[in-house]
């Protein structure tokens, strides 16, 4: 899915990657490769919760996985 | 795949609705262009629904693009696609398949990608912040780079539905961790990458990772993540 920057990814101090923890890796062990940090302000949390929240359509009676 | 089909404003259920993205009136009739519908056939799709908002000339250029990568990789011949209108906020372009297998669609939000030369101004200002991969420039790449990513992802849903078909048995996410970490490893080892050569959204997930990736091999500039995906499609094609 091609979508909007989001809000969270605004300030480089309000989410940490691995690279912050000296991980070589791309992604945490949950497999996404941003977490917010607990201090950032609650509209940068709610960014970074709505930006990881599933889509998915329903059309038919079949639920699509959207990427 | 039967939505929307000769129908109007078949009706959707948007589920996970704290998200951001907002998917609706997904599909609808028939495109009433037939230049659009034959070039559409030719390029792979089944159908075309719901997409007469978008500009011809447009909708000519995107399919033109699925065409030529058609060609080189063979996802739509290898999982039935439609191409299908959609309205709703927060995004552009999208994919989606059936957890369970069948027919994959590439979804156009009507609004987004009305006009081409839009959609290039928005990916050049995405790439210049970093949260999309670089392109060479050159307008056509930027107009293209939405469904270039897209194509990605129905490329990744087929490769993952061959390799079951295979007898591969983890489940996609692990299929999609797999991959990430065999292109990560040629673009470190191989080229030099590192996190500055991945745009932003490519770090999101091991999805969007493969989707950017792809964008960037096919976008005329590759990074060392584009040049590792190149490589690896070499050797992991359908």
């Amino acid at each position: 899915m091609i979508r909007e920057e989001p809000y969270f990814m605004q300030n480089r101090d309000w989410y940490t990657t691995p690279d912050d923890f000296g991980s070589d890796d791309v992604f945490f062990d949950d497999g996404r490769g941003y977490h917010i940090r607990d201090d950032a302000p609650e509209e940068a949390k709610r960014s970074y919760d709505e930006f990881y929240a599933d889509v998915v359509v329903v059309a038919d009676g079949k639920a699509l996985t959207v990427v | 795949m039967s939505y929307g089909r000769e129908r109007n404003n078949e009706k959707t259920k948007l589920l996970g609705i704290s998200s951001n993205v907002h998917v609706t009136n997904l599909g609808g009739p028939t495109d009433s262009r037939s230049d659009v519908l034959q070039l559409a056939q030719q390029a792979g799709f089944e159908g075309v629904y719901g997409t007469d908002d978008i500009m011809t000339q447009s909708m000519g250029l995107y399919i033109n693009r699925i065409s030529q990568l058609e060609r080189e990789y063979g996802a739509l011949k290898e999982v039935p696609t439609d191409l299908a209108g959609a309205g709703g906020l927060g995004y552009a372009a999208a994919a989606s398949y059936s957890a369970t297998g069948g027919n994959a669609t590439l979804i156009l939000n009507r609004v987004a990608m009305r006009n081409a030369a839009d959609v290039a101004r928005s990916q050049a200002r995405s790439a210049e912040s970093g949260f999309h991969m670089p392109t060479d420039g050159r307008l056509t790449s930027n107009a293209n780079y939405t469904i270039t990513h897209e194509y990605g992802h129905l490329l990744e849903n087929a490769l993952y539905q061959r390799a079951v078909s295979n007898g591969y048995t983890g489940t996609r996410s692990q299929y999609q961790s797999s991959v990430f970490r065999q292109v990560s490893d040629i673009a470190v080892n191989r080229y030099g990458g590192n996190s500055s050569s991945l745009s932003g959204y490519g770090h999101y997930n091991s999805a969007e990772f493969f989707a950017e990736s792809f964008a960037s091999a096919n976008s005329g500039n590759p990074t060392a993540y584009g040049r590792a995906m190149n490589d690896w499609l070499r050797s992991n094609h359908l």
